[in-house]
């Protein structure tokens, strides 16, 4: 068993220890400075397939499926449906969505408007 | 195997199962649950210069086995299993280099650990989330690194065994 | 030495991508009983299972309706009379259900539901007259239900609707599909009702909604899998009439919406069926009587919401996280 030299610290170890911080110092540059993926953005989806994404930038779309058509106005603060023609106007009277999770749904067209955040939310469902 | 290293390794284990133990008591340094201190490090470390590695690597496999089983707790195995085994194996190679001191061994089995347990907390949520928060462990791998070496040294030098 | 211990860590960790790699989860979006339901599977064979699933999905809510013509429930109630396993079997378990909460919950009420606009019809929402509940209520109550094996038989004019069930009930068949086809672990939110199975690996989280405050939330759930969590509330639906709201919770002894001091009541129970009557029933019986409730009806754990701004929770794992509430964790 080779033991060390002596068990005093030396200067080969100080060199351990500037790799490691070094490496420390690479990761947590990397971190902050990498390009940051859309913070959060609007994922459209019609019937069960996602159609589109959008971020949150001034833009108005317009969806038409089954029949009813859902008129949507994005801006940088949030999103929501300012007219549609289905019977039950749920999607109109959800109001704006901005924060991941939230969703505008409009069942009689299939239509589901949420917001997808950078990171994950922490829980599987929500119930209520 | 002689007697006298079985049953120093046997103690040893013991040992380093109680520190597991007594480390888990501790706040997490980081929000990710199953993140340890690293103190049953100590035992490997001194196993690893005393009784050489591949008895070291026996009293890992004990600890890691049985705390994990002692723990209740499944998914502590894995992050015990690659935080464990990444420092020896960092330790065992560091240990090539002769001018190293049980300080740099023990500091660069510390940052393996670390990085054993982030890519345990990867695997275990799916995400690479945890990837950030290697800095700051890096950072206290020094100081529990030093630690650990400190504590080493005095019983090395003691010959204590 | 070293060659020792890194044949071994190569052998651990090839050991360990065996227990640590999970399938991805697979995502399916389904629009069936009047919501949006999202269910996501973990285990092989993930999007086949819920084509399955999706399928099941689409059959319960056809037989099920009340509006739907050819469902087992529109005949029933056209006839008085329906041969069906399923409906007899739900219907079965819900009498069992309005008999042990009292009466609260009560799957006749659809002639009440109907007066109120709260109906499967396009009915308008009004207040009806104290001569029109009486006569509804003259035809309510588990009393007008016979079954006989498959054959169940109803007292016209009693109405039946199974809606206050359905999900829990088409959580139940789906996990049953699922766990056939070899998933271990599945969330399935159907329109704000969850059902659990198995495990995915690590503890659920379930978030519940904030009934106050859109996009809040009470708190979030741990817990095992093989459970329901369902929750009620007056906020679902209701509409406004010289500044009174009624809501579509209604207390079946009186016919006119439940006034209990519960805003929402969120049930977890291992049988979905019960859960989803009896997030029903506490809202109608109030945070008293829903404690009580406890004592006697199947286990259950209960997150209810009371008009003062409490939130009194049973279970363990709730971990609380809105402003504004008062938290109370009760036996």
């Amino acid at each position: 068993m080779n033991k060390s030299p002596d068990g005093k610290p030396n200067k080969y170890d100080a060199l351990v220890v500037l790799v490691v911080l070094a490496l420390a110092a690479a990761l947590g540059a990397r971190v902050w400075f990498a390009p940051k993926s859309p913070a959060a953005e609007l994922v459209v989806s019609v019937g069960n397939t996602e159609c589109e994404r959008i971020p949150f930038d001034d833009t108005e779309r317009e969806y038409t499926n089954n029949g009813y058509t859902v008129h949507l106005a994005v801006t940088p603060d949030g999103a929501w449906v300012d007219h549609a023609d289905c019977p039950t106007q749920d999607c109109v009277r959800t109001g704006v969505i901005s924060r991941p999770g939230q969703s505008i749904v409009c069942l009689p067209a299939r239509i589901v408007i949420a917001v997808e955040g950078a990171e994950e939310s922490g829980w599987d469902a929500i119930a209520g | 195997m002689k007697t006298k290293q079985l049953t120093t390794g046997a103690i040893l284990a013991a040992l380093a199962l109680a520190l597991s133990y007594v480390e888990g008591m501790f706040p997490p340094p980081v929000p990710l649950p199953g993140v340890k201190l690293g103190l049953a490090n100590i035992v490997t470390l001194f196993a690893l210069y005393t009784l050489g590695a591949p008895s070291a690597l026996a009293i890992l496999l004990v600890r890691v086995l049985l705390g994990a089983m002692f723990a209740g707790n499944a998914s502590a195995l894995i992050f015990s299993l690659l935080g464990g085994f990444s420092a020896m194996l960092a330790m065992v190679a560091l240990r090539r280099w002769e001018k190293l001191s049980v300080y740099g061994v023990s500091v660069g089995g510390a940052a393996a650990h670390n990085c054993g347990q982030v890519a345990a907390a990867m695997l275990t949520l799916g995400s690479a989330a945890p990837a950030a928060y290697l800095p700051p462990l890096l950072v206290a791998a020094v100081f529990s690194g030093a630690l650990t070496g400190f504590v080493c040294s005095l019983l090395l030098r003691r010959k204590v065994f | 030495m070293k060659k020792c211990a890194l044949i071994l860590y190569l052998i651990a960790c090839l050991a360990l991508t065996g227990c640590a790699r999970r399938d991805a989860p697979v995502t399916r979006t389904v629009f069936a009983m009047d919501t949006v339901m999202n269910l996501t599977v973990y285990g092989k064979n993930g999007a086949a299972a819920l084509d399955a699933a999706e399928q099941e999905l689409y059959r319960l809510d056809a037989h099920l309706a009340r509006g739907t013509e050819g469902s087992a429930v529109y005949a029933l109630n056209r006839d008085g009379t329906v041969i069906d396993r399923e409906t007899a079997e739900l219907l079965q378990t819900s009498g069992d259900i309005a008999q042990a909460t009292g009466g609260a919950f009560d799957p006749t009420v659809a002639e009440l539901l109907e007066l109120w606009g709260f109906g499967s019809g396009a009915g308008e929402h009004r207040v009806p007259s104290q001569e029109e509940i009486d006569a509804a209520l003259a035809h309510a109550g588990a009393k007008h239900v016979h079954i006989d094996g498959e054959q169940v038989i109803l007292d016209l004019p009693a109405q039946l609707d199974l809606g206050g069930v359905a999900k829990g009930c088409a959580g139940e068949r789906v996990e049953e599909i699922l766990r056939d086809r070899g998933i271990t672990g599945a969330v399935l939110d159907l329109g704000g009702d969850v059902a659990l199975l198995g495990s995915k690996g690590s503890a659920w989280r379930i978030a519940v909604k904030d009934p106050a405050a859109e996009g809040a939330y009470l708190g979030v759930l741990e817990t095992d899998g093989d459970r329901f969590i369902m929750t009620s509330g007056v906020y679902e639906r209701y509409f406004e009439e010289n500044g009174v709201r009624y809501h579509h919770i209604l207390d079946p002894k009186t016919g006119c919406p439940a006034d209990s001091d519960l805003v929402s009541a969120t049930v977890i129970c291992a049988d979905g069926v019960w859960a989803d009557a009896l997030a029903t029933a506490c809202c109608v019986l109030g945070a008293e009587g829903s404690l009580e409730l406890r004592k006697t009806a199947v286990p259950f754990d209960v997150i209810l919401v009371t008009v003062d701004g409490r939130v009194l929770y049973t279970c363990d794992g709730f971990a609380p996280a809105a402003e504004g509430y008062t938290y109370e964790q009760v036996a």
